[in-house]
């Protein structure tokens, strides 16, 4: 065991908790902490700049561009309606169409007002300002020339009316100048007048001249004019009524195409002003080109604004997302180099070597080393476990002798005891044993091994051949396993040499089993020569009452004869011899007198030693168990008044009086008549032996319990307190035996005794010295529901 | 016609005494026989069919008890009166004298004068 000396003075209360640990904990965290608040500001800062560039495109350039989206169209809706006014057919559609224009060029004009508001490109805002005005006095200038335009060809429509009028007349005047030539006879066979031929040709070139000014003004122009000189030559060469008529007309048709002002040059008017208003459309197409390219160029502007903000708000982000990457690498790495440099070599390190120690001590090892501490917590926790360790170690050196001191004294005190004692685990394996235990089992060898399971200790006892007995060794090894997994007292083993033990198991509270055996070697000797003992009692016994019943017999032969022979001497005496004899000498008289007296003597004697041979053997019954016994319910006064009536004799000759009470309804006892007569005999027999003057009282009463109380009482010599205790006792005649002549067998007490015992009562005696005796006995009454006869 | 006792003891005093004892009956025309042993008892009854019969129980030769049984048992013997004479006197003895038939039972010692007088009152009924 490592030495604990030096530490072991450091107290509990000694040891004073440092800060240290809480310190350097503080100053990591507070480390991580700061680069994670860093890389928090520079993720704000970034996404800020990000959204300021988001929002400068989201309130500038994104209006700009929707305006000039607007404008483009606003122009090219204007381009596209100035066609529309330059055909224009009517005046009517000419108004219409120029509102319509004001109202797209007003919308313009707003456009470009609100465009100002922003901050734009003044080149391109100055150009598109420029297109806008051109614009509107282009419109100013294709609306002029098309008002001229449309008057022209009001003009010529309306000389056009008057041709075809005149043409019209003229037609009607040929048809009715031709109806009147032909006078009704047209259809017949020509020859064809040459008037009629010009006429016909007249109409057919005013048919073409109408059809001509229907068409084109220009088209048909050479055609219209020679058709108008052909039909002035034809009418030339007609009647002069006729021509006469048409002058006018033929003027009018004349000057269609001759004179100021005539179709022609109003058709040459409308070609220029035509052409002018095409020039104003090129050039407007022009104006809505550059307009558009104006307006292009702004949006690319804004485009080029919008695309650099958001490369700037891109490389910002970049920049800001590298920044966080690092920063946050940075904080990775170094809460790492904090974690394994820091915390790792300062607290965990310690904390591991701490933590193993605790383990090692908690494990029981109690040398585990303990890391030296600084001042701080760790240091206060190693200095604590180092007082916990020594407080450990002394309670386990102290625990340890206690343990071998109680173990030192169990096992002096297993020892001491002369059983044999083992203690087996619940595992069946030895856990202690004295021994005892062993030389009892091994008959004399100790041969048992520690930790030896309970199975194995029987095979070696099996193996040893210890056991002696019938049955086979396997079946006699589960019997003992059984019985030794459940005890059911103890058994009775026999070994070799005779020897015997007795082997007791009960189960502990933990399963496992103690075992106590005790030798007995000796004592089975004892019980052997107990049971020789007794059977050569027994069969003394029974050689005893052979022999009495023998004696008895025999006895009884001899006794027959000379008590018959006494009987028949007194007989043959008094009925012959003495009346014959002449008894008047003194010798003779003597002799009669002393040979009647003696023959009396004789008789008596002869009748008591008869009686004693019968007590004896009755006692001698009683006692080997061979009296035959007639047990039945009995009316005890019944029985009272039959020994009486036997003993009336006795208690006359002597002149006492007997009184006999007897319990109203007493109850019936239970046992057997003849004896419980011979009892009630015997008890009176006693009562008047012993008694000269005064009365015998036999009484019968309920006794105690279920008991029937049967009393005689004398006013005899009475029985000193010495003698009743012996007064129950085999030829124990009480009184001095030498001045009194003994009148009994000795035997009547004892016989009572035995009879009423066997009866299941008791019997005693009272008495004072000098004034009589009371011999109690009681016997059972019958079971309930027998009545008193 | 004349009566005839017999006396079957094996003790010889006694058979003097029970002879003795009811000698005085001869006087009276009683002729009275004894025997020594239970065979010759039960042969004497057999053969001189006595009146009577005074049985001693310890006998050799078949005891009084197998005399007595014998003798009830067979048809040929003219039943006499059985007074059996035993030293025993205990209740088993009297129980078995009378399963096996006798008529009177007498314990030794007894007294002669009793003796005479049951006699005299069974033989003369």
């Amino acid at each position: 065991m490592p030495s604990i000396a030096g530490s072991s003075h450091i107290k509990a209360a000694d040891i004073v908790a440092g800060q240290g640990v809480r310190k350097r904990l503080m100053f990591a965290f507070l480390g991580i902490s700061s680069l994670v608040v860093v890389a928090a500001i520079i993720a704000i800062l970034s996404l800020w700049a990000n959204a300021k560039g988001q929002d400068r495109i989201s309130r500038q350039s994104i209006p700009i561009a929707t305006i000039a989206l607007d404008l483009t169209r606003t122009a090219q809706k204007i381009v596209g309606s100035v066609p529309l006014l330059i055909s224009a057919n009517s005046v009517e559609e000419q108004e219409w169409i120029k509102r319509e224009l004001a109202a797209e060029v007003e919308r313009l004009n707003v456009l470009l007002a609100s465009l100002h508001q922003y901050d734009i490109d003044p080149r391109a805002a100055s150009s598109i300002d420029r297109a806008a005005l051109q614009f509107s006095s282009n419109i100013e200038v294709i609306d002029r020339v098309v008002g001229a335009r449309l008057a022209v060809t009001q003009s010529q429509k309306s000389l056009i009316v008057l041709g075809e009028q005149a043409v019209d007349r003229i037609a009607r005047v040929l048809a009715l100048a031709a109806a009147s030539d032909v006078s009704g006879d047209l259809r017949s066979d020509p020859p064809i007048t040459h008037q009629q031929f010009d006429l016909n040709k007249l109409i057919a070139k005013t048919r073409e001249l109408a059809l001509i000014l229907k068409m084109q003004v220009t088209a048909g122009a050479a055609e219209a004019q020679a058709a108008i000189a052909q039909i002035k030559h034809i009418l030339i060469k007609l009647d002069p009524p006729v021509t006469a008529k048409l002058g006018t007309d033929l003027a009018s048709l004349s000057s269609l195409y001759v004179g100021s002002n005539n179709l022609l040059q109003q058709e040459a008017f409308r070609l220029q002003l035509e052409s002018a208003a095409g020039q104003a459309l090129e050039e407007n197409s022009d104006l809505a080109d550059r307009f558009a390219e104006a307006v292009n160029r702004m949006i690319g502007v804004a485009k080029a604004d919008v695309a650099s903000a958001n490369i700037r708000a891109s490389s910002v982000q970049t920049m800001a997302s590298w920044l966080l990457i690092s920063v946050v690498g940075i904080t990775v790495v170094s809460t790492l180099l904090i974690i394994r440099f820091y915390v790792q070599r300062n607290i965990l390190a310690r904390l591991t070597n701490l933590t193993s120690s605790m383990m090692a001590i908690a494990n029981g090892n109690l040398g585990a080393e303990i890391p030296q501490g600084s001042d701080d917590e760790l240091g206060s926790m190693a200095q604590a476990l180092r007082v916990f360790r020594d407080t450990a170690v002394n309670v386990r050196d102290s625990n340890l002798r206690e343990i071998s001191e109680v173990r030192s004294r169990l096992d002096h005190a297993i020892e001491s005891i002369q059983e044999g004692f083992a203690l087996f685990d619940a595992k069946d394996r030895l856990v202690l044993s004295n021994s005892q235990f062993g030389k009892l089992l091994f008959d004399g060898a100790d041969v048992l091994t520690a930790d030896i399971s309970y199975e194995d200790l029987l095979k070696q006892m099996l193996a040893g051949d210890i056991i002696v007995g019938d049955v086979a060794p396997q079946a006699w090894l589960n019997l003992a396993l059984e019985n030794h997994h459940e005890p059911t007292g103890s058994k009775l083993v026999q070994l070799k040499n005779d020897r015997w033990i007795n082997a007791t198991e009960r189960r502990t509270e933990d399963g496992g089993t103690v075992m106590v055996v005790t030798d007995f070697t000796a004592l089975k000797r004892h019980e052997r020569e107990l049971d020789e003992l007794v059977e050569r009692l027994r069969s003394a016994s029974a050689a005893k009452s052979s022999f009495i019943a023998n004696v008895s017999h025999e006895l009884r032969t001899p006794l027959t004869a000379i008590l018959g022979f006494s009987h028949i001497i007194k007989g043959r005496l008094d009925k012959t011899v003495f009346p014959k004899v002449d008894a008047t000498d003194r010798p003779t008289e003597r002799a009669m007198s002393q040979v009647r007296q003696n023959i009396e003597i004789m008789i008596l004697e002869g009748e008591r030693l008869t009686k004693m041979i019968n007590d004896v053997l009755d006692l001698e019954k009683i006692e080997a168990g061979q009296m035959v016994w007639d047990i039945e319910d009995l009316d005890i006064g019944a029985i009272i008044e039959q020994a009486v009536a036997a003993t009336t004799s006795l208690y006359k000759q002597k002149s006492l009086e007997l009184q006999v009470n007897i319990e109203e309804a007493l109850p019936l006892a239970i046992g057997d008549h003849d004896r419980l007569v011979q009892v009630v005999i015997n008890l009176i027999s006693n009562a008047v032996k012993f008694t000269d003057r005064g009365h015998v009282v036999c009484q019968a009463i309920r006794g105690d319990g279920s008991f029937v109380s049967v009393s005689v009482t004398d006013t005899g010599s009475g029985i000193s307190p010495e003698d009743q205790a012996e007064v129950f006792d085999k030829f124990r005649q009480v009184g001095d035996t030498l001045t009194e002549k003994p009148t009994g067998t000795g035997l009547g007490l004892p016989i009572c005794r035995e009879i009423v015992e066997h009866l299941g009562g008791s019997i005693c005696v009272e008495s004072i010295l000098g004034f009589g005796s009371t011999f109690t006995f009681q016997i059972p009454t019958a079971k309930p529901g027998a009545a008193a006869i | 016609m004349t009566k005839k006792i017999l006396i079957a003891e094996d003790e010889a005093y006694l058979r003097l005494l029970i002879l003795q004892s009811i000698e005085e009956l001869e006087d009276e025309g009683v002729e009275i026989s004894m025997v020594e042993d239970g065979a010759q008892a039960l042969k004497f009854a057999t053969t001189e069919h006595p009146h009577m019969i005074l049985l001693d129980v310890m006998m050799p030769h078949a005891n009084g008890f197998e005399v007595c049984q014998s003798i009830r048992n067979s048809k040929d013997i003219p039943q006499p009166y059985i007074i059996l004479l035993t030293a025993k006197g205990q209740e088993y003895d009297k129980l078995r004298g009378t399963q096996v038939g006798a008529d009177s039972y007498m314990t030794k010692p007894f007294n002669p004068d009793e003796l005479l007088s049951a006699v005299r009152k069974a033989i003369f009924s």
